[in-house]
Order: C-alpha cells, then sequence, then structure tokens
C-alpha cells in the first residue's frame, strides 16, 4: 500500500480512493439511507480537509475517519429537522437496494437490529475489523464488542435462518 | 460465514460519482470560515456569571475570617500592603524579601520566597501538590499564625501544643480547607484535634505521593477513623489510595521505563484515584489512549487529564538541569533543589538566589516559559552549605513524630493480606526505615530531586 502524507490536507483524491467505500459504507449502515449516507460522506472529507491534523499512523487516520464518519451520521439522524419531516417508514429511497435479492434480504436483516448491534457486526463482517479496532471506532470497551456480537449474531440468527453471520 | 457476499456487498456501498465529484468541487472552494455559536458563547457567559455571583456570596461568608489572618499577616509583614479589592488578587500585594528583593523578574515563574518560611518539596513521585488549593500563592503558616488560628476557631492552648509537637508544615490555603470542611460537617464539635490531625495526614499523602504508612500507630483507634483503621491504633491507610497505586504500578509495568509521546505523567488525586495526563495534541474524540490505559489497568478506576508536556520531554528537560552544575559550577552553587511534579506537568527548580546566567539558559530550555517553574529559596536539605540560623526546609515529620517514609519501603512493607486479615504484627520487624527517625540527615531522602553535589 502506498505511503500517504500523515498530515491531513495533502492527497486528498489517494486518501478519498482508500477510505470511500468504509466511510460512504458506514454511513449508509448507520443511516440506512444513502441521500443521508451522501451527506455523511462529504461531511467527513470535508472535515478532514479543513481539520489539519498529524496522525500518527495509517491505523490513526482510519480510526479517525471511522469516529467523524459515526459523530456526523449521529448528527444527521439525531437532527430534529431529520426527526420530523423524514420519518423512515416514509422515506423514498429506503430500503437500499443491492443487486442480489439474497444480499437486500441480509441488509434487511442486518438494517432490522437496533443500532448497538448492527454497527460492530457490519464493521466486523463488512469492514473486517478487529474487536480491538472496532472498540476504537465506537469508544467502547473490546468486551463489550465481543458481546454486542454475540448477541447480533443471535438475532441474525432467528431472522435469516441461516449461517450467514457465524463466530469464525 | 460468506465472505464473498459480504464482499459484493460493501464494494455496493461506495458513492455515487455525481457526490464524488460534488465533494472534489467543495474541497477545491477556498474553506470558509465556520459562523460563530454567538448563542452557545452567551449561555456559557451566563453561567459564568452565576457561577462567580455564588462563589462571591460563598466567599462573603469567610470574610470575617480573612481580615482576621491580614491583620495577622500585615503584622508579620510591614512593607505589605493591602488593600481592599476582590479584583486585587484578595487585595494583598507583598514585597519580597531579602537582599534580592529589587532584582527583575527574568522568569515569569519566578516566586520570591519567605526566607523564614519553608521551600515547597519538589517530587518525582506521582504527585505534587497543593491540590488545587491555590497552589504558588499557597503559603506557610508560621507556628504564631497557626497558634492564633487553632485558638480563633476554638482549640485549647493544650491542644495546639500537641498538633504543634507533631510538626506538620501547615499552609492556608490547607487551614481554610479544614476549617471549611468541618464548619460544613455535621458533627457536634467540628474542631476536633483527632481530625485536624487525621486531615493533616491526609493531606500529607496526597502532597508527597505516599502511600499511607502501615501500622504506624499514629493515628487513634476512633469510631469515625476511614477505612484502613485497624483496632490499637494500627493503621493500613486508605483503599483507594492503595487502588490508584496499583493502577499506577500497572501502568509503569507497561511502560517499562521509556514513556510515550502521549503520556504526560500520572498523580494520585485527592480521593486516591489515579490521574493519567495525556498529551493535549490528539483528537478529542479519539478515545484510543484511554481505552489502552483503561486496558493496562485492568479496567480500573482511572481519571484522564490533559496537560501540555509530555513525560518524555520532562524528563529530557530533567537531564540537562541534572548536567547543568557539572558544567558551569556557579550554576551549581545556586541550585537548590529540580525535580519534575507531574500534576502541574512542569518542572520546578528551586534556586538560592536570582542568578542571571541560569535564568538565560533556562529561557532557552523552555522558550515558552511554562515548563519550568523557578522559585527562590532555601536548600531543601540539611547539611554543611546551610547556613547557620537557617531553618531546613522541609520537615518531613508525619503526624505521631514518625518521619514520612519512602515510598519504596511502603510498597516493599505492605501488610499481606489473606482475604480475612492483614498481618500487621510483623511489620515492625520488618519496617525499620519507615520508623527510623534520622537526627541529622545528610540529605533529605525524600527530596528525590535533590543534588547533593550542590
Amino acid at each position: 500500500m502506498e505511503a500517504l502524507p500523515l498530515r491531513a490536507g495533502g492527497e486528498m483524491d489517494t486518501i478519498i480512493d482508500r477510505y470511500q467505500n468504509t466511510v460512504y459504507g458506514l454511513a449508509l449502515a448507520r443511516t440506512g439511507s444513502r441521500a443521508d449516507a451522501d451527506d455523511v460522506f462529504q461531511e467527513v472529507f470535508l472535515a478532514y480537509f479543513q481539520s489539519g491534523k498529524t496522525f500518527r499512523d495509517e491505523e490513526h487516520r482510519k480510526a479517525w475517519l471511522l469516529r467523524t464518519t459515526i459523530n456526523q451520521s449521529r448528527r444527521v439522524t439525531s437532527s430534529s429537522w431529520w426527526q420530523r419531516t423524514v420519518p423512515l417508514s416514509e422515506r423514498e429511497d429506503v430500503p437500499v437496494q443491492f443487486r442480489d435479492p439474497e444480499e437486500n434480504e441480509v441488509w434487511t436483516a442486518l438494517q432490522s437490529l437496533a443500532e448497538d448491534y448492527r454497527l460492530p457486526l457490519y464493521l466486523f463482517y463488512f469492514q473486517e475489523l478487529s474487536t480491538q479496532e472496532i472498540a476504537k471506532a465506537l469508544a467502547i470497551r473490546p468486551g463489550a464488542v465481543r458481546m454486542r456480537l454475540t448477541r447480533g449474531r443471535e438475532q441474525l440468527r432467528k431472522i435469516l435462518k441461516g449461517a450467514y453471520f457465524d463466530e469464525t | 460465514m460468506k465472505h464473498e457476499l459480504f464482499s459484493n456487498m460493501q464494494k455496493q456501498m461506495a458513492p455515487s460519482p455525481e457526490v464524488r465529484a460534488e465533494l472534489s468541487a467543495k474541497l477545491a472552494q477556498p474553506v470558509k470560515e465556520r459562523p460563530k455559536a454567538w448563542k452557545k458563547y452567551g449561555a456559557i457567559a451566563a453561567c459564568a456569571a452565576l457561577t462567580v455571583a455564588l462563589c462571591g456570596a460563598s466567599v462573603a461568608k469567610d470574610l470575617d475570617g480573612w481580615r482576621a489572618f491580614v491583620s495577622r499577616f500585615m503584622q508579620t509583614r510591614p512593607d505589605a500592603v493591602y488593600r481592599e479589592d476582590a479584583s486585587a488578587d484578595w487585595g494583598i500585594v507583598a514585597a519580597p524579601f531579602g537582599p534580592d528583593s529589587q532584582a527583575p523578574h527574568l522568569h515569569s515563574y519566578m516566586i520570591v520566597e519567605d526566607l523564614t518560611g519553608y521551600v515547597q518539596e519538589n517530587t518525582t513521585t506521582a504527585t505534587s501538590g497543593e491540590g488545587g488549593e491555590g497552589g504558588d500563592r499557597d503559603m506557610g503558616m508560621t507556628p504564631e499564625d497557626l497558634t492564633s488560628a487553632m485558638l480563633d476557631v476554638g482549640y485549647t492552648q493544650g491542644e495546639v501544643d500537641e498538633y504543634q509537637s507533631i510538626g506538620y508544615q501547615m499552609t492556608w490555603a490547607k487551614w481554610w480547607k479544614f476549617v471549611g470542611e468541618q464548619r460544613n460537617s455535621e458533627g457536634e464539635d467540628p474542631f476536633d484535634l483527632e481530625d485536624l490531625k487525621l486531615f493533616s495526614q491526609k493531606e500529607l499523602y496526597v502532597s508527597t505521593g505516599a502511600l499511607p504508612a502501615p501500622n504506624t500507630g499514629d493515628l487513634p483507634n476512633r469510631d469515625d477513623a476511614p477505612s484502613g483503621a485497624l483496632p490499637d491504633g494500627a493503621y493500613i491507610g486508605d483503599v483507594p489510595v492503595q487502588e490508584g497505586a496499583e493502577d499506577y504500578q500497572l501502568l509503569m509495568a507497561h511502560f517499562n521505563g521509556t514513556y510515550p509521546d502521549w503520556y504526560g505523567g500520572a498523580y494520585l488525586d485527592g480521593s486516591g484515584r489515579l490521574v493519567v495526563q495525556l498529551v493535549e495534541d490528539k483528537d478529542p474524540g479519539d478515545k484510543s489512549l484511554e481505552l489502552q490505559v483503561l486496558d493496562w489497568t485492568d479496567d480500573g478506576h482511572v481519571i484522564f487529564s490533559s496537560c501540555k508536556y509530555s513525560l518524555a520531554h520532562l524528563k529530557g528537560l530533567m537531564d540537562q538541569l541534572n548536567a547543568l552544575p557539572d558544567k558551569d559550577m556557579k550554576c551549581g552553587d545556586v541550585m537548590a533543589g529540580w525535580g519534575i511534579d507531574e500534576e502541574a506537568n512542569r518542572i520546578e527548580l528551586t534556586l538560592t538566589q536570582v542568578y542571571d546566567p541560569i535564568l538565560s539558559i533556562l529561557a532557552e530550555l523552555d522558550p515558552d516559559d511554562d515548563a519550568i517553574c523557578v522559585q527562590i529559596g532555601q536548600r531543601a536539605s540539611v547539611d554543611s552549605t546551610v547556613k547557620e540560623g537557617e531553618d531546613p526546609a522541609v520537615h518531613h515529620v508525619m503526624p505521631g513524630g514518625a518521619t514520612v517514609p519512602d515510598d519504596e519501603d511502603l510498597i516493599a512493607e505492605e501488610p499481606r493480606y489473606d482475604g480475612a486479615h492483614y498481618d500487621v504484627q510483623d511489620l515492625p520487624q520488618q519496617k525499620g526505615p519507615a520508623f527510623a527517625v534520622d537526627p541529622a540527615p545528610v540529605e533529605d531522602a525524600n527530596t528525590a530531586s535533590y543534588n547533593p553535589g550542590t
């Protein structure tokens, strides 16, 4: 992997290419809406560009982006405008559509979970982060991450009736 | 697990080209300044005004006590000027003492201490000390001050004499803290001598960073004694302090002598919890370091605080200070003691007199003028260089008359706990150093920063 400058602001195109799916996917998992994920995606990289931060290493940069994505997503979904005027059941772009019916089924099941379980599962299975990395991104302890993964898997097992999310 | 399924789904979770192009366009625009949150600032200002008003009301209650203190202070310091003006830093403007009193302040942290008073000890242990009581402004009480203050609140002359014999160096800030605590207590006799002894001992633990002395027998066996008081006057110390010390040891075990750049030091707060200082050059939303420290301390009760300098940086400065006496003999002559105060996140250096060349060197070492706090005072030990008639700078005597033991002694001599009771009977034989009263120490063993070569 190409070494990128650790100070925010430089090589923006390369940075966005490398992390856009990470940021956008997490925003989509958190908000459940492509329109909101679009907003979050832009806000996160604008914040990154303007922050002027210097990161210790690539892992630090990734953790910062994940954390900022979660914060921006929370800001979007907790705004009074979002809550008053866009009820989840009436959103035109819900549900997010995938190409394969099986993918849609998995996504719908994942979205039906509470956020506390949904985000650890998404980060673990889709982004393949370790429990330590998830703990840093969600600002919880690794033990709590493992507990949420276990409970989330239990719930998905009942909904999907298949071994999509196992422990290996 | 269906890796391929998840991978395919992840690939579809990408922003559209339009969104990406929109972002690129926004990034190309000049950065706009964020609008100022005037409402937020207004609310903060209102809260601050309310707090000041409430504090003012509280301070007014102690105004009589303050005026009594001022009148006594003015008797001992005839060159001081008193202005009854709350905005003038409690109203007292005191002229410095000594032959160097007219010397210009070349360092903003320069404090000229009372030559008949005591120099605050510098420590390299986990804490320093004034516990938020006003830090550099805190003045030591002379025996006369203490006598007068104790008699004012109702202590008898006998109790005053008994307390004075302990030798604890009370300061004005601590005295008012004690008075405030006792006045707010629900007891029938708020100014009990044992309470004052207990308070003094706790303050000593906090200010020296030392763990409580095991089985010193200093504290009486009282029903309202804190946790840790054992029958027959034995005392094993505050349990919270021990927990904080254990967290500290776990933390140190992970550092293994090499401190990372983000670590600014650690100390025990007044309740015995470990406070870990993190260098403030980190993202406030990034909790990875806090989680890392919690992992290392087995999820201990750790509090986090931010600071400017890393401990590694301060230790680097300490190395340079340590080398200074060898490079310049005159500098060595005026350097009385120095050490790292991890709570204040700075080095505290005591000079015996103002010496311009060393101040110039310090200005180079500490360009921001906040990493090295320079004080003028006496040497922190009794040795051949102390002038006749000078009082030793630090009296390390605990309530009860025993000398304050070193941290290492205390940790090594921790009473064994077998789940049912503490093994306190063997301690007197094991713990020689903690009880040894050295009549004329060559150097102050508790001042780790003391340099015998000076």
